[in-house]
């Protein structure tokens, strides 16, 4: 159903249909900006990578051929597009995760010096956010796709281009790390 | 050993993933509730700022200004080559005009070259008003 209202959809939008451009955006502007959010640490660059990103796949629709979903291929755009822009800027961006970061060192993938005094137990979740803004990139994108997007391995391995075994290595690590940071957090938070 | 109690839990937690709202539950596993606080937070939105009218701003920026508003690329080529066509026949009539003995010609040599230009705008305008006008007047039909 979502599928044939897609392509109802893009031929519109192929055809010059600006209104159903409009519609296109809103429907997966919230799906880009997480993209986007997750992965661009510069807040004043986002907005403007998010429109980037809009006007490339509006660029790219016609040759879109419906063989995986609309929003998985939206994803991989916004996801390519904010690496890019990452590479650019040169910034806190590793090609190879694993060369530099492992479960062990977790003062590089986690800053330790986190003002974890500032959140009370109330604010479990703040904290717990502030940890995964923290997290590489590669695992930040893998956690926001799988789930916040509810996407499957396969979409997930279509947008990244990770093989599927290291999408779901960087979804163990990721939450293995974030649930012993929180660990060490709430155990501080009891005792004092 | 620690690992493979991880996946465990990891592995159960996902499963349950659609059905579960992961209220965290006395008597747990501590390990496992702490995941749940995992699960939980990373179901949490983040926060982002685009404002309302994005979608609008995103068409205005695809907008383009001026005359290539109205033109496709082939057609803005076109808009270029046509009077860099007519500039160049000026300029190569020109040059020859006089190298060429035209004899009892001679006289009349100034009009052959308006003619052979008022001959090549013909067929630009006819060019330009099949590329250009026609396609412009059958979209406004539709």
């Amino acid at each position: 159903m979502q599928m044939t209202d897609d392509r109802i959809l893009v031929s519109r939008v192929i055809k010059g249909d600006q209104h159903a451009f409009k519609t296109l955006i809103k429907r997966n502007e919230r799906l880009v900006a997480h993209m986007v959010y997750r992965i661009v640490d510069n807040s004043e660059d986002r907005e403007e990578i998010c429109q980037d990103v809009f006007i490339k796949i509006y660029q790219k629709l016609p040759d879109f051929n419906f063989q995986s979903k609309l929003s998985t291929w939206i994803a991989t755009i916004a996801y390519r597009h904010s690496i890019n822009h990452l590479k650019k800027q040169k910034k806190r961006f590793t090609s190879s995760l694993d060369e530099h970061l492992s479960l062990g060192d977790e003062s590089v993938l986690v800053d330790n010096k986190t003002p974890e005094l500032l959140f009370n137990r109330k604010d479990t979740k703040e904290f717990l956010h502030h940890l995964i803004e923290k997290l590489p990139v590669q695992y930040k994108t893998v956690l926001t796709l799988f789930h916040l997007e509810e996407m499957s391995y396969p979409e997930i391995v279509e947008i990244t281009g990770m093989p599927e075994g290291t999408v779901k290595n960087y979804l163990f690590r990721a939450r293995k790390l974030l649930k012993e940071k929180l660990k060490n957090y709430l155990v501080r938070e009891e005792s004092s | 050993m620690k690992n493979s109690k991880d996946k465990i839990i990891q592995g159960q937690l996902d499963n349950k993933l659609k059905n579960t709202d992961f209220e965290v539950e006395p008597g747990h596993d501590e390990d496992e509730k702490i995941y749940r606080l995992v699960y939980q937070g990373l179901k949490k939105e983040p926060e982002y700022d685009l404002p309302h009218d994005f979608a609008d701003k995103v068409v205005t920026k695809l907008q383009p200004s001026g005359l290539a508003r109205y033109l496709n690329p082939d057609q803005g080529l076109l808009v270029i080559f046509i009077p860099a066509i007519v500039a160049l026949s000026f300029g190569i009539f020109s040059l020859f005009k006089s190298k060429i003995d035209l004899g009892a010609l001679s006289m009349s040599s100034n009009m052959v070259i308006t003619i052979i230009i008022g001959i090549i705008c013909l067929i630009l305008i006819q060019v330009a008003d099949q590329k250009l006008l026609k396609p412009k007047i059958f979209r406004a039909l539709k």
